[in-house]
């Protein structure tokens, strides 16, 4: 079953063509990760896909509900209900700094789907236990390290029950020996059957997480598989973006 | 002696105080409506865009040029940095004095209330000043805090009032207290329109040749502003609990 489709996503700034026609079919359970160079694309692609980026041309139907069409943009209170759909965790976690982070994690679900409060806070806390961070409620994001805090932020998008969950980079501004435990956190999630994109640069956790790998380049989709076909593909462009990894 | 002067002052003393707060009651909220002003993206002529896209000029300037720049136009955006401009460019001594008579001199309907004149400066006045400490303070604040309540599915008022407003006034306290305090002092200009303010009743001393009192009006000024002082460090410190 579809629950994300886009066609022909095209995306310029300015004279800068930055998306040529991307498309991407996601089913249920599909756990894809995006990889490519800088500039690809990449995470362009994820946060138009998000309506953090307005494309200039192509189509998404998300759940059914076409929110883009030839890059016109459906106004309608069912395209924006489409959005809640999608969760969205970011390179730099985005938490809010002035709330707790039970807080951060009860906003959503008690401003935008009004849940009563204590019932948001004892989801909160089961989400919390989930990312393993249950002594921290009460903490404030500038007292956590970058990996509590990713971890955090997943908890965050996760309490919206979000249908798909997109990841934009998300151990990239993580210290090397902290980028583990958020990609553990990610790594149970696929196991649970959600449903997930994560651009990364991770590439032993695409290969061994991701059951799908998109590798874009110059604005475009160069090769689409299982792991296994991206890791032997004969393709040029992409054995020497891997061989270039392969080398640190 | 020292009685009556310090009596006297204090009765004038009450005149700066009464511009001071009700300055701050007005300046601050309209301060926010010229900010919103000022960061207006209404575009009225936005929709020329369409037809210039494909055209591609040779000279400098061409239609081209010349259609983005009307298209890129924001009139509200605009009109209020000209006001802005145009206060924070002036004295505020000037001010007064444009408020004072000028309703008088052109539309025949003299001002009678000088307090009321002296306000009406000072709000305007101050306005400007903390729309732009607001304006500051707004477009400080990180895109990616917009991004995360925009994904969280929060309006654009929620991501306002709960991510961005609190956020703001931490960063905002330090420059609103100075503004503040310069406030406090400013409020002695409004001698110039005749406002029986505190330096205006200790000249009615030096005039009698008693000119300590004068002077002695320092400490009024150095008292208020020293309170103001704690009382803007202690909201630091309640807004210190987080970082960033």
């Amino acid at each position: 079953m579809n629950v994300l489709k886009a066609s022909g996503i095209k995306k310029s700034y300015g004279k800068l063509e930055v998306l040529k026609g991307v498309d991407l079919v996601v089913s249920k359970g599909d756990v894809i990760a995006i990889i490519g160079p800088s500039g690809s694309g990449k995470s362009t692609f994820l946060r138009s896909l998000i309506n953090l980026e307005k494309i200039n041309g192509g189509e998404i139907i998300i759940d059914g509900q076409t929110v883009v069409k030839n890059g016109i943009y459906d106004k309608t209170e069912d395209s924006k209900n489409a959005y809640k759909k999608l969760g969205m965790v970011f390179q730099n976690f985005n938490l809010f700094p002035h709330k707790s982070v039970l807080e951060n994690i009860t906003m959503a679900p008690v401003s935008v789907k009004k849940i009563p409060h204590t019932e948001a806070e004892e989801q909160a806390r089961m989400l919390l236990a989930q990312v393993g961070l249950t002594e921290k409620e009460k903490a404030y994001p500038c007292e956590l390290s970058g990996g509590q805090q990713q971890r955090v932020a997943i908890a965050r998008a996760l309490a919206l029950k979000p249908d798909i969950l997109l990841f934009d980079e998300p151990t990239s501004a993580l210290d090397p020996e902290l980028t583990g435990e958020v990609l553990r956190v990610i790594k149970n999630l696929a196991e649970e059957g959600m449903t997930m994109i994560v651009v990364t640069h991770e590439m032993s956790f695409a290969k061994d997480v991701a059951k799908r790998i998109i590798f874009m380049d110059g604005g475009v989709i160069v090769a689409d598989g299982t792991p296994e076909d991206i890791f032997h593909s004969d393709n040029e462009r992409l054995a020497t973006f891997l061989k270039n990894y392969n080398e640190y | 002696m020292f009685n009556t002067v310090t009596t006297e002052l204090l009765s004038g003393f009450w005149q700066n105080c009464q511009i001071f707060f009700l300055t701050l009651l007005f300046a601050i909220p309209l301060g926010l409506i010229i900010t919103f002003g000022s960061m207006s993206k209404w575009a009225p002529f936005s929709f020329l865009r369409r037809f210039c896209i494909r055209q591609k000029g040779k000279k400098k300037i061409d239609l081209h040029t010349i259609l983005l720049t009307i298209a890129d136009f924001r009139p509200i955006s605009f009109i209020t940095r000209i006001f802005v401009w145009i206060i924070r460019g002036t004295p505020l001594l000037l001010q007064l004095l444009v408020v004072f008579y000028v309703p008088g001199l052109i539309f025949d309907y003299p001002m009678t209330n000088r307090l009321l004149a002296a306000l009406i400066a000072f709000v305007i006045n101050y306005a400007a000043y903390f729309s732009e400490i607001y304006r500051g303070g707004i477009e400080s604040i990180p895109k990616g805090q917009y991004e995360a309540g925009q994904v969280l599915g929060l309006t654009k008022t929620q991501v306002f009032f709960k991510v961005v407003l609190m956020q703001v006034i931490k960063r905002i306290v330090p420059p609103m207290g100075n503004e503040i305090i310069t406030l406090v002092k400013d409020t002695s200009l409004a001698r110039i329109i005749a406002v029986a303010e505190i330096l205006k009743a200790a000249e009615r001393f030096s005039a009698r040749g008693v000119i300590w009192p004068l002077f002695y009006t320092g400490a009024f000024f150095l008292l208020f502003c020293g309170l103001l002082t704690v009382l803007f460090g202690y909201i630091e410190k309640k807004l210190d609990y987080y970082k960033g």
